[in-house]
């Protein structure tokens, strides 16, 4: 049926991969780290292997900085036959992950949960490792089919890293929904991705866009092909109503784990999402005409607004401090969404900077749930009743973060929405409502996120245990540093902003 | 008539969108999680049908491409399930999907 | 920015700050933080004292004003509306100065007051929270320079006022009170909304001073019928607010409040704003509107006064003289007797806070008995509160030496006026009513005087009842059942009364105790010029130089040597220059009727004290009998004409009726969506069971309760079952898919 190619071909198709590996050093790094981190689990014997295999992935994650800064200098590009492209943003999103990686081994280095649960750490590390080359590759992919490669990466160590604890109920549990939802959602995508192939005979995001505004489409078939990939990438932003496997996965899953698949995982999602529908979908004119007939904004506008809502109205009922994160972490892919609605390259900034700032307070406010969990065992709201004359250093830290994660100044999480909102107003008339949802939908937030503060501060504990519990050196150095960290890029964000300003430019943008 | 007859590309897609929807049945109803995750596989290779229809009727590879590397992480896919389901099946003692909700609201 | 402006924005942000640190770390601080509020206000009087200074004293220019203003939400181009601009602003004038003085004093005064009469409260420090809130409001309303500015504070001082009667919210009746106020106010607050945006549709500015500019240049695209409509509708703002006919009913309720409450918001501050209000739109009401607005005037001061007469709750006949007086003031705005009706105002907030005060002191002593039956012979234990009560008594009841007999008798001679220069007939019903209202006036307030202070003490005679209401007082203070012998109030309490007794005396005022036009009062409050067209009612023959401006003219009410023989319609006397023939004409007649309108009222006011006297001192007729003889009309004055059933037997009940019917149309059509809406309705019993709980702690708990309420429906989305959760996603991607279908179909 198909001609095989000839000896000529296949040389060209070598040079071509040949060309493309000088782009692609970090992955290659990042996947050397993640084989020779299996063989480092086979080799090491002892008590401290856990130890050693948690600080050799910190050190190794912490060397793929180096090979990521090189791309800097680099040429913006498609490489691997337009499977995969290296521009700012991609690099952007490789600080990022990387990073974030870095973050849930030092979030499980602290986790004394691991020591009890899990007899050999194993493959976690390899695992967390993968997981990042998977998102990396998700930030960076420009075919549907490394797309999808690179999501199901990411799935898959997913999959088995919240189901870590394998005698845990709650965590098998965990795992068993995460992977029924996720596979039925990327069968969903994968779906999709076969329309749209059908109707343009490309894989390429940017050729698909190209031919879909050269020659049209059946408006039908496409509705029905974006909503079915509107529902991978949803299950991966985990806005409403693509959210429900987060709660439960994040309630079972360790603690680590659900840091960073908060954090990270919803960041690729945002990535993939960002990168998709300013590339791959052709646009009009203006965000406020059809795009081709079709307003897809509707479409995010319903999502972004009912995750908001969503998110944070439920929240309110939580008992179980992760689980409140997690209904937490869906109004924020909500205000995400506020900034993707944007469309054009200051939304792309409010929503990186938002990230980052996400990043940050995300990230500290589970470790200090981690190390509060160390002392007391226990992550329901009830338990952190009088916490803050034990570990004064981790309430005052956490309330921190809090009000971060809340918005208000002078904490990073303010200039994150600031951004997003002063993003969605330059747009004009248009979005104040949205905006105005968004504010009134955060003051919401300050209620259930101050639920925990109230108990550690102005409650007496239900156990009249009055030793204070101190959770190490290290850890409240990093506390600390996390708290000021969060108010610093509160005062001062320029850096940041500037960053995300930088990294907003992507390959093969033509938007306006 | 001949439209009927003549195998053509609806062919192709009609015994997919078919497949589609017995797979997302199958996920919907069947409490065993095996069979949900067979659903699944059907689902993807409802998918897969669609692409290699589309890379004959439209000429070129890259539809081959992508359903050999569907079927190579439907394989990997159902590994990582089946190990999972197994850690399922020892915890309780079932693999009723349905029944295991202690997380909810 | 000028200096005054720059202390305006502080006294406006002072009590805000107070309220802040109240409400969050009452408890915290020694004696709840109580010493902060009083401070706080304290410094806010005094600055708001400097600014009176300088505005009143220092410029003494009828014409002064400062502006400023700046822009708060720029919408751009809306579709729909066109440009959309809201600024913020502050104005001050004569009006603003004397107003800042007189809340921040009278707010201080209560602050004062409140340390002993709220003392040993549950909910002390929270009292004090609430009380700064509401000045704050209040200050914004009267510092505003645009209708949406105070629109926002007309609704926070609505939500102050609704905390704060419901303040001793265990007690059912005050919860009652707390939503009937919030009720009735918001019917109100509905008309004034859409007046402002008759307004806003046709000028595209809030800003008072630019509306009127407008309307001055004859740039009103619509009807005059509309811009009657719209100063009608405006002018309901105020009935809610200032417990006019027919939305009357909320504020003797409210006195389920706390005392220093009802004396500081029922009586001189809040439901003057209304007033206030009314006043600041004066020049944009067309004179159909102001017949209006002073029919419903003269109609509440006669009502209000005839259910005083017949009360026994202390509180209340000083409730319902509050409405009377208000109405009053609305009467005289009504007749284009505009400085009359604001004098009225400020001499009314001082003497009736002082009553209110004082009755509180006497409520205090009594162990929260408030029945004036069983009061009596408090004349010697308490002094102090006899004299200055009585002083204030003088005041309302319009005896000459007082401020009230001054304010009073200027807003009967403008009735008198208005009713000549309309032709008399139907017109002389105002000053008809205002006069009997007068007489009414005197012969209630000398029944309390009398019952409360005079003759022995009649505490033994009450009649022990098992459910005896202060036995479920919040205020308990454990003295239940055995009764002290009554002291004398506390300092703290004393010195508010003693200074706002001292400012019901005529010479704060004028140095003519039959002529308040003789003052700095009248001479730095004028009638504005109005800026409505043409009027249909001036005859020919009394048109004036409409050229001159108001600017230049002196004091018009009553000038100094002009005696009523003088004066005619026709003359141009130096001295009187009014921009509108109408007002020129009534301005002229009604000083024409100064002296006549001080004889008729001080005849009616005697003939009330000596009715009074006849009634309760010598006991010559006994009141009792002539209840029973005149009966039918005794039971109308008790039980306030009925209003309260009327509006039950027809507003609620029909709503109720409504209510029913769509619950029928639930229970037996709806029948569908079982589950979820069982859920809902089972959350909503419950949510109603503590409906009163929720409301006490404001709107942030009824938004929580309400947010709580849809969230407990929406987290049994999240069933734990992963299928459902497929099932979900592929409903939502179904509905997309509808969404988008339809939308390509149509």
């Amino acid at each position: 049926m198909f001609e095989l190619p000839s000896g000529a071909e296949i040389q060209s198709i070598i040079s071509i991969l040949k060309s493309g590996l000088g782009f692609f050093i970090p992955e290659i790094y990042l996947s050397i780290l993640f084989m020779g981190l299996i063989i480092l689990d086979l080799a090491l014997k002892g008590r401290n292997k856990s130890g050693i295999l948690g600080w050799a992935t910190l050190i190794g994650l912490g060397g793929s900085f180096y090979f990521i800064a090189q791309q800097h200098a680099m040429q913006a590009g498609e490489h691997f036959f337009g499977m995969y492209v290296l521009d700012e943003y991609a690099i952007f999103f490789k600080y990022f992950f990387v990073a974030s990686g870095m973050f849930a081994v030092v979030a499980t280095l602290a986790d004394r949960k691991f020591d009890a649960e899990v007899k050999s750490i194993g493959e976690y590390y390899a695992l967390v490792v993968a997981m990042v080359i998977g998102m990396v590759m998700m930030a960076a992919a420009s075919d549907l089919l490394m797309i999808f490669l690179a999501m199901e990466l990411v799935s898959l160590s997913a999959y088995i890293l919240s189901g870590y604890f394998k005698r845990d109920a709650r965590s098998s549990e965990a795992a068993l929904k995460y992977l029924v939802y996720g596979a039925v959602s990327s069968g969903l995508m994968l779906y999709g991705f076969s329309l749209i192939y059908g109707m343009t005979a490309e894989t390429n995001i940017l050729k698909i866009s190209m031919e879909l505004a050269d020659h049209g489409y059946d408006p039908l078939v496409m509705i029905l092909a974006t909503l079915l990939i509107m529902a991978g990438f949803g299950y991966k932003i985990g806005a409403f109503p693509f959210h429900f496997w987060s709660p439960d996965v994040y309630e079972g899953a360790p603690t680590p784990i659900t840091a960073y698949l908060s954090v990270a995982s919803k960041a690729a999602g945002f990535a993939l999402l960002l990168r998709f529908f300013y590339i791959a979908v052709p646009h009009g004119v203006s965000p406020y005409e059809d795009i081709l007939g079709i307003d897809w904004l509707t479409l995010l506008v319903i999502m972004s607004v009912a995750s908001m809502i969503y998110g944070n109205v439920v929240a309110i009922w939580q008992k179980n401090v992760k689980r409140l994160l997690a209904y937490s972490s869906i109004a924020h892919a909500g205000y995400l969404l506020l900034g993707v609605i944007v469309m054009d390259e200051i939304g792309t900034q409010a929503v990186l900077f938002y990230l980052l700032s996400y990043f940050l307070m995300n990230y500290a406010a589970f470790y200090v749930v981690v190390l509060i969990s160390n002392r007391t065992g226990s992550e329901t709201l009830d338990d952190y009743r009088g916490l803050g004359s034990k570990m004064p250093l981790a309430g005052a830290a956490l309330t921190v973060f809090l009000i971060s994660l809340v918005g208000l100044p002078p904490t990073v999480g303010f200039i994150g929405k600031l951004m997003i909102f002063s993003a969605l107003l330059s747009k004009g008339a248009l979005y104040i409502w949205l905006a105005l949802i968004g504010v009134l939908t955060s003051v919401i937030s300050l209620y259930y996120y101050m639920l925990i503060p109230l108990n550690m501060f102005l409650r007496e504990s239900l156990e009249p245990n009055e030793k204070s519990l101190n959770p190490g050196f290290l850890a409240q150095l990093m506390m600390a540093v996390l708290m000021i960290l969060t108010i610093w890029f509160g005062l001062f964000f320029e850096p940041l902003s500037e960053f995300a300003r930088y990294s907003s430019a992507m390959f093969g943008l033509s938007l306006y | 008539m001949e439209q009927l007859t003549t195998i053509g590309i609806n062919h192709y897609l009609t015994i997919s969108a078919i497949l589609f929807a017995l797979g997302l049945y199958a996920v919907m109803t069947r409490k065993n999680a095996i069979v949900v995750l067979m659903g699944v596989e059907l689902i993807l290779n409802a998918a897969n049908i669609n692409f290699l229809a589309f890379s004959h009727y439209n000429g070129g590879m890259e539809g081959v491409m992508f359903s050999l590397f569907v079927i190579v992480l439907a394989a990997a896919e159902a590994a990582v399930a089946l190990a999972i389901i197994i850690n399922i099946y020892k915890i309780f003692k079932s693999v009723d999907v349905s029944s295991i909700d202690s997380m909810k609201e | 920015m000028h200096s005054l402006i720059q202390l305006s924005i502080a006294v406006l942000l002072l009590p805000l700050l107070s309220f802040v640190i109240l409400i969050f770390f009452n408890r915290r601080l020694p004696r709840r933080g109580d010493f902060i509020g009083v401070g706080i206000l304290g410094a806010t009087f005094g600055l708001s004292a400097y600014i009176f200074w300088t505005v009143i004293v220092q410029h003494y220019d009828p014409a002064f004003r400062v502006a400023w203003d700046f822009t708060w939400i720029d919408f751009g181009n809306v579709p729909g509306v066109g440009p959309l601009v809201i600024k913020m602003g502050i104005v001050i004038d004569n009006l603003t100065a004397i107003m800042l003085a007189m809340v921040t004093l009278i707010s201080f005064l209560v602050h004062l007051y409140s340390t002993g009469y709220m003392k040993g409260d549950k909910h002390y420090g929270r009292f004090f929270a609430y009380l700064g809130i509401f000045t704050f409001s209040m200050l914004g309303i009267v510092l505003a320079d645009n209708l949406f500015a105070i629109y926002i504070f007309w609704e926070l001082v609505g939500l102050s006022s609704y905390l704060l009667i419901g303040f001793f919210f265990e007690k059912e009746s005050a919860a009652d009170a707390q939503k009937k106020a919030f009720l009735a106010n918001r019917v109100g607050d509905i008309g004034m909304w859409l007046g402002i945006l008759i307004l806003y549709s046709q000028f595209h500015t809030f800003s008072y001073h630019e509306i009127f500019g407008h309307l001055a240049a004859g740039e009103f695209g619509m009807s005059h019928a509309w811009l009657t409509a719209a100063g009608i509708l405006l002018f309901m703002g105020c009935v809610g607010k200032s417990a006019q006919f027919p939305l009357h009913v909320w504020l003797p309720d409210a006195m389920e409040g706390p005392t220093p409450v009802s004396a500081l918001i029922h009586a001189a501050t809040m439901v003057a704003a209304g007033v206030y209000f009314v006043a600041r739109i004066f020049v944009l009401l067309t004179p159909e509107a102001l017949y209006v607005i002073s029919f419903v005037g003269a109609f509440t001061a006669f009502m209000a006064a005839t259910i005083a007469i017949t009360q026994h709750d202390i509180k209340r006949v000083l409730a319902y003289s509050t409405v009377s007086q208000l109405g009053y003031m609305v009467l005289g705005l009504g007749v284009g007797a505009y400085s009359a009706a604001i004098f009225h105002l400020v001499t009314h907030a001082f003497f009736k806070a002082c009553l209110f005060l004082g009755s509180g002191a006497i409520i205090h002593a009594m162990h929260h008995e408030q029945d004036m039956r069983w009061m009596g012979g408090l004349r010697k234990n308490m002094p102090w509160t006899f004299v200055t009560f009585s002083v204030a008594t003088l005041a309302l009841a319009g005896l000459p030496l007082s401020s009230g007999f001054m304010s009073k008798d200027a807003i009967l001679a403008g009735a008198i006026g208005f009713a000549q220069a309309e032709g008399g007939g139907i017109y002389y019903l105002v000053p008809f009513l205002g006069f009997i209202s007068a007489l009414m006036t005197a012969f209630y307030m000398g029944r309390q005087i009398w019952l409360v202070f005079f003759g022995e003490s009649r505490t033994h005679l009450k009649p022990a009842a098992p459910d005896d209401h202060h036995a479920a007082h919040a205020h308990d203070d454990g003295h239940e059942g055995e009764h002290h012998a009554v002291h004398e109030v506390a300092w703290n309490m004393r010195l508010p009364l003693v200074i706002l007794a001292a400012l019901s005396i005529f010479v704060v005022y004028s140095p003519d105790p039959l002529d308040g036009g003789k003052g700095w009062f009248m001479h730095m409050i004028q009638t504005p010029a109005t800026v409505v067209g043409e009027t249909v009612h001036a005859e020919p023959a009394l048109h004036m130089e409409a050229g001159e401006s108001l600017a230049a003219g002196e004091g018009h009410e009553v000038v100094p040597g002009h005696g009523a023989a003088q004066m005619h319609a026709e003359t141009h006397t130096e001295g009187h220059t009014f921009a509108d023939p109408r007002q020129a004409e009534i301005g002229h007649l009604s000083h024409a009727a100064h002296n006549q309108a001080i004889m008729i009222s001080s005849i009616m006011v005697a003939l009330g004290i000596v009715l009074a006297l006849v009634f309760y001192v010598f006991r010559l007729i006994d009141p009792d009998k002539t209840a029973k003889a005149i009966r039918p009309l005794y039971l109308l004055s008790f039980n306030k004409w009925y209003w309260d059933e009327i509006y039950n037997a027809t507003v609620i009940k029909g709503s109720l009726g409504i209510a029913r019917l769509l619950s029928w149309f639930d229970a037996n059509i709806v029948d569908g969506v079982v589950n979820g809406v069982a859920t809902l309705t089972r959350k909503f019993a419950f949510a109603n069971g503590s409906f009163d709980r929720y409301a006490v702690d404001g709107m942030v708990n009824f938004t929580a309760f309400f947010v709580n309420t849809s969230g407990a429906f929406m987290k049994k989305l999240q069933t734990g079952k992963v299928q459902t959760y497929v099932v979900m996603v592929i409903l939502a991607l179904f509905g997309y898919f509808v969404y988008y279908f339809t939308q390509l179909v149509y």
